[in-house]
């Protein structure tokens, strides 16, 4: 369907700009405009239950701007409501209240009466804008003690399970599973029946809806969701002690924690670069330890844990603790840079 | 939820959508008038209101432009939606 600035028909389903949006109506003549309300900024100031479909001439209806009729396609035309059908089923709803500003409002109401079909494109368009927005969403949780492997209902997710033969490992692969599938509801409302998970030949886990990272540190599991490439790494002190210094102690005065901790910071920032370029093997000397678009937080509440994320939106990324249950998204007071 | 909660993650919510200045959202309450203060256009509204559903995962009913004047109608609004 398109839109022309031209002599109105009667039956036309028409609208005008107003600002930045669109306040539609069904066109019967010049003297004769139906809508579902005034167009915004015009109406009087009054409840919402006062917001009525009426009638106005073309002169009130335009607010000085240009009236476009939509111009419809052969199957269009052919499929539309026959336009006096249109002004009746119009003239019928006069008076009738309901409104509503995303789910009932005057474009519905025209599509309704024009087409058959109780729509509105910019509701539509802006709820789209809104699922494709860049974001970057990280989420943690704590791997509850004694918890039970539960199949998922995915075959694929159950098979990627049954290849990890160690408990522990699997047990720490479910909760990163279900910590995403979280993510995934959370951040663009997909349910484990709207994703597909695909393991690349380097073993990196691929989402068809977002880009994923995964990461694990002892009983702490990570997972960033984003609109554009993301890495993920997670370190607290005890995996990162284990993993460099073979059993040593955690560091107890000040300066050698501070050292322990900038070590986490430039091994977590590679890592995470290193999983969002998702090429190549891993050579941590190789990688320059100031990359772009990699940012470092800890976490009030998990206060030996470093975590970075490398994405194009990383500075704005979002933080939520998730129990299982409960999400809680974290405040930029809690967020320790 | 906490209404302290809400307003936090309705204003990380207008932050990440972009719809008006990130200073003037990082330092309104819940006395900012939305078009008023900050800035906010008849699509931003309406734009609002959407991300506003798609975070909370709620409905919203039987509203018009003209009930949200402030951030406090939005907040409040939430709040029993939530209930």
């Amino acid at each position: 369907m398109r839109w022309l600035a031209t002599k109105c028909r009667s039956g036309d389903m028409v609208r005008v700009k107003i600002g930045m949006i669109w306040h539609y109506g069904v066109y019967v003549s010049d003297d004769e405009v139906i809508q579902f309300g005034m167009p915004p900024g015009h109406e009087p100031a009054c409840a919402i239950d006062d917001i009525r479909v009426c009638s106005t001439d073309i002169q009130t209806f335009s607010c000085g701007g240009f009236v476009e009729a939509a111009q419809m396609s052969l199957p269009e035309r052919i499929n539309r409501i026959p336009r006096r059908r249109s002004v009746a089923r119009a003239r019928e709803r006069i008076g009738e209240g309901g409104y509503d500003l995303i789910h009932n409002n005057c474009e519905h109401f025209a599509y309704e009466c024009v087409i058959g079909v109780k729509r509105s494109v910019q509701e539509e368009q802006a709820r789209e804008m809104w699922r494709s927005r860049r974001l970057t969403d990280i989420y943690v949780m704590r791997i509850p003690n004694g918890i039970r492997v539960e199949p998922f209902i995915k075959k694929a997710l159950n098979k990627e399970l049954k290849r990890i033969k160690d408990p522990s490992l699997r047990v720490r692969r479910y909760c990163a599973m279900r910590l995403l599938l979280h993510a995934l509801d959370d951040c663009y409302g997909y349910s484990e029946n709207d994703v597909s998970f695909k393991r690349r030949p380097n073993g990196k886990l691929m989402c068809d809806k977002a880009f994923i990272s995964v990461a694990y540190a002892d009983e702490l599991v990570a997972a960033a969701v984003s609109s554009s490439a993301v890495g993920i790494d997670i370190e607290t002190e005890n995996s990162f002690i284990n993993r460099f210094h073979c059993g040593a102690a955690i560091p107890s005065d000040n300066g050698a924690k501070d050292e322990l901790h900038r070590s986490m910071c430039v091994w977590t920032r590679k890592v995470s670069a290193y999983k969002r370029s998702n090429t190549g093997k891993f050579i941590p000397d190789a990688l320059p330890s100031d990359v772009r678009d990699v940012y470092t937080y800890s976490i009030e509440g998990f206060s030996q844990t470093i975590i970075s994320v490398c994405s194009a939106d990383a500075a704005a990324a979002r933080f939520h603790i998730w129990d299982g249950n409960n999400d809680a998204l974290l405040s930029k007071e809690e967020l320790l840079v | 939820m906490e209404r302290s909660e809400i307003t936090a993650r309705l204003r990380e919510l207008l932050l990440s959508a972009n719809m008006s200045d990130p200073k003037l959202i990082e330092s309104c309450t819940e006395d900012s008038r939305l078009i008023e203060d900050l800035g906010f256009s008849s699509a931003a509204m309406l734009y609002m209101v959407i991300a506003i559903e798609e975070s909370f995962h709620m409905r919203f009913g039987n509203v018009g432009m003209a009930d949200f004047k402030t951030l406090r109608d939005v907040v409040t609004y939430i709040e029993k939606a939530l209930e």
